[in-house]
């Protein structure tokens, strides 16, 4: 039987308990001690102390401290706490049950006026399918009648009634007329008797009536011819404005192209600049000669290669074309020159490219042997203009051995040993 | 909201896509078919014939011809015979009737260019004076043709020797309340409007609005002109009273311009009113404007109707001649439609507010105009 202990200190402050159990020689190993937030225990053998307090503790925070003869606890009050917090949380819990009430009135409100717009367009769109049903339905009942209108009954009566109209109109004339064929008809019958001139009557009749009903749409006009002019002003739209701005535009433009030209040709003679540039100009005096030859402007077609080949030695072509047009001019002597400095440039650039790249020389050999015989035909035209025909049957009989195949050049040469044999028998 | 329900509505029955590019619609007068003229994708003529059944538009016949038709009239030909005139991209003037559409009728090679416009008077409704059929090509002239007289035009209106060609877009007839009266008036790209005297062969009166003439339509042809709609390019477009003409001034017009700043292109009156009409403009949308019995004057969509004034003459102060009021025309509801320009609108001579419009998305489309009595 435990000897219960009812006596203990008791002293508190705002946020802790003091209690103070004697116990004689209690030690930490030999007393049980139990404590939960409202009750206390002590078991320490034979000695028992429990208390039961008023309001709740904070255990976690609170102690035990044992020895020197008693037991001290030391508990921290959870009571303010814990109302505190509970405080705390009925108001975060307010505050959450406002957000959501507001929302849901918020969402109740919003759905409100989606209903309420729904109900408006429906109402339109209610009336509206009214309407088109009451449309459709009277299409409906027009169609048919509009579909029997094109058969041949709804044609026949709207005939009638165009008919009708017309005899009411034309019932006049109608008359009249009717009345002067039996005018005419009066006067037939005094010759013939009388059954005869009924029939004549009747038929004249019927002819009237007959012109009428043909002659019911006038006849076509009176052809003719309206002139007219149409009005000129500043600010017409679309095709004349813009046929004259295009003019002005084309004209500046050429204005531009002329300055720039100007400005390229002062540029031509000053070869001691890039000779990139030079070669650029070179190539173009070409072309200038080439366009000169076309359009028949020999003597110009000359100073243009020339002027080319002053910036540029080596233009095999300028050559080519100053011979040709050497011997257009009739000036033989030159064209061999420039023949001659042709096949000269020609083969030292072959062997150049044979050094260098043969797969490439052995590619330009066949332009190169037509090149070649092209300038000798020329260069052999020329010697037999001056009269030269030894040179001539020369260069022949080299330009057939680089292309054998020519069946004019054989004819050529041949003519000229012919030109050859018969000089040596002259001049014998 | 209401209140916009109680102007005309527009109402889309059927939408039809097709795979040519129509250039015109026209109705067959006194039935519910329709004939759509166009052009295939290889550069041939399109002719379809459409019926109406049961709100569906249900393809009849399809014909293909050598040279692609740019327009056509029903204006000429009786209403027995409803001879379909159409001018193609060749210069070409055919009259086809359309139960055996492959040879035509008449035949004859109007111009050396295309047939830009066309139109027809003396047939159908139009009881008065002799059918002829006028065309208007990309050479600047205008000639006018019968059926009945082969390879000879009855008129050829030409501009003079020497003077630049100008396109003729539009020609309409009027004034044709008689066997001889006839009014031809003629639209021009560069905005000249002329209008010649068929009676005496000359021309009547000419003026030039600023910009090139899409389409001119008289408001009936068949009484003593009384009012004309010219629409041009620059969505504008005008009004002229032609019952009265001052000897310098000429005839009178109201020029109003639309929002949209796009072309109008065509300009329709209605048959049983004629003081309504629709324009179609370069963004797909329809005007209708006219006179209705009821006031529906408030601005929220806008509505165009023409309202005659109390007086239609007044006097001119400097030389007391009689000078034309043309008063106002009033919008009375316009719609989009479509997304690319209304080139084509036919309104059904038969049934108050049905038309048939044709647009550049290669789609025709069947409206009924409600509220428009």
């Amino acid at each position: 039987m435990p000897i219960i202990i009812s006596h203990q200190d008791f002293t508190q402050t705002n946020d802790r308990i003091f209690v103070s159990v004697p116990l004689h020689g209690v030690r930490a190993n030999k007393a049980d001690i139990y404590a939960n937030d409202s009750y206390l225990k002590i078991n320490f053998p034979p000695f028992f102390y429990e208390a039961d307090l008023l309001h709740l503790v904070d255990t976690k925070n609170s102690e035990a401290n044992v020895g020197d003869g008693c037991v001290k606890f030391s508990l921290k009050k959870s009571r303010r706490l814990d109302a505190v917090k509970r405080e705390l949380e009925r108001i975060e819990q307010e505050k959450k049950e406002k957000a959501i009430k507001k929302r849901e009135e918020h969402y109740k409100l919003i759905q409100e006026q989606l209903n309420v717009e729904q109900a408006e367009k429906a109402q339109v769109e209610s009336l509206r399918l009214q309407e088109k049903l009451q449309a459709e339905v009277q299409l409906a009942s027009i169609i048919p009648h509009l579909k029997c209108f094109s058969e041949q009954e709804g044609i026949q009566t709207w005939k009638n009634q165009l008919k009708n109209k017309k005899t009411l109109e034309d019932s006049g004339i109608d008359s009249t007329i009717f009345v002067s064929s039996k005018n005419t008809a009066d006067v037939v019958n005094d010759e013939d008797e009388d059954y005869i001139d009924m029939k004549a009557i009747e038929e004249k009749v019927q002819k009237e009536l007959d012109k009428m009903k043909i002659a019911s749409k006038p006849n076509p006009r009176q052809s003719g011819t309206i002139n007219f002019q149409f009005t000129s002003r500043g600010l017409l739209p679309t095709a004349t404005a813009r046929e004259t701005e295009d003019a002005k535009w084309v004209h500046r433009i050429n204005q531009a192209w002329e300055k720039d030209a100007k400005a390229r040709v002062d540029n031509l003679y000053d070869s001691l600049k890039d000779d990139e540039k030079n070669q650029y100009v070179a190539i173009f005096l070409k072309d200038k000669g080439n366009a000169f030859f076309k359009t028949g402007n020999i003597q110009a077609a000359i100073n243009a290669y020339t002027a080319a080949l002053m910036l540029d030695k080596n233009l095999t072509v300028c050559f080519m074309n100053r011979a040709v047009c050497h011997l257009k001019v009739e000036d033989y002597l030159a064209c061999i020159y420039d023949c001659s400095a042709a096949l000269e440039i020609l083969t030292t650039e072959h062997a150049y490219l044979q050094e260098r790249d043969a797969l490439t020389a052995l590619e330009r050999q066949h332009e190169l042997n037509s090149s070649k015989v092209k300038l000798f035909v020329r260069r052999a035209a020329a010697s037999t203009k001056m009269g030269n025909y030894v040179d001539a049957a020369r260069d022949y009989k080299i330009a057939v051995e680089l292309d054998p195949k020519s069946v004019d050049l054989k004819e050529d040469l041949q003519n000229l040993e012919k030109m050859i044999l018969e000089n040596k028998f002259c001049e014998m | 909201m209401a209140d916009a329900l109680k102007k005309p509505q527009i109402i889309v029955l059927e939408t039809k896509s097709l795979n040519y590019t129509p250039y015109d619609v026209k109705w067959i007068p006194c039935s519910a078919r329709f004939v759509v003229l166009g052009q295939y994708a290889r550069g041939t003529g399109a002719v379809a014939v459409y019926e109406l059944e049961q709100g569906r538009a249900v393809l009849v016949k399809e014909i293909e011809k050598p040279h692609a038709i740019k327009c056509g009239t029903f204006g000429a030909s009786t209403l027995e015979e409803r001879h379909l005139a159409t001018g193609d991209f060749e210069g070409n003037l055919n009259v086809y009737d359309l139960e055996r559409p492959d040879v035509p009728v008449f035949s004859t090679k109007a111009h050396d260019l295309i047939i830009n416009c066309i139109d027809g008077c003396g047939g159908v409704g139009i009881q008065t004076g002799p059918p002829e059929i006028a065309t208007g090509s990309r050479d600047g002239t205008v000639k006018v043709w019968d059926v009945r007289q082969k390879d000879k035009p009855v008129a050829v209106i030409s501009p003079a020797e020497g003077e630049q060609r100008r396109d003729a877009w539009t020609v309409a007839f009027g004034n044709s309340f008689n066997n001889e009266e006839r009014v031809l008036s003629a639209g021009y790209e560069n905005g000249d409007l002329k209008m010649f005297d068929l009676k005496t062969m000359s021309l009547l009166w000419e003026t030039n609005t600023r910009n090139g003439i899409c389409c001119a339509e008289f408001d009936r042809k068949d009484i003593q002109m009384n009012k004309m709609v010219v629409t041009s390019v620059e969505s504008s477009f005008q009004v002229f009273d032609l019952r009265t003409r001052h000897p310098t001034y000429g005839f009178t017009a109201l020029s109003t311009k639309n929002k949209d700043n796009t072309t109008i292109w065509t300009v329709k009156h209605l048959p049983q009113n004629r003081d309504i009409f629709v324009t179609s403009s370069g963004s797909g949308s329809l005007n209708f404007e006219g006179k209705l019995k009821q006031n529906t004057s408030k601005n929220q969509t806008k509505n165009l109707c023409s309202k005659y004034p109390g007086n239609r003459v007044k006097q001119d102060p400097k030389d007391k001649l009689n000078v034309g009021v043309v008063g106002t025309v009033e919008l009375l509801n316009n719609a989009t439609l479509a997304e690319q320009p209304i080139s084509a609108f036919d309104w059904s001579p038969d049934k108050l507010g049905l038309c048939v419009f044709s647009a550049f998305d290669q789609q025709i489309r069947v409206a009924i105009v409600t509220k428009l009595a």
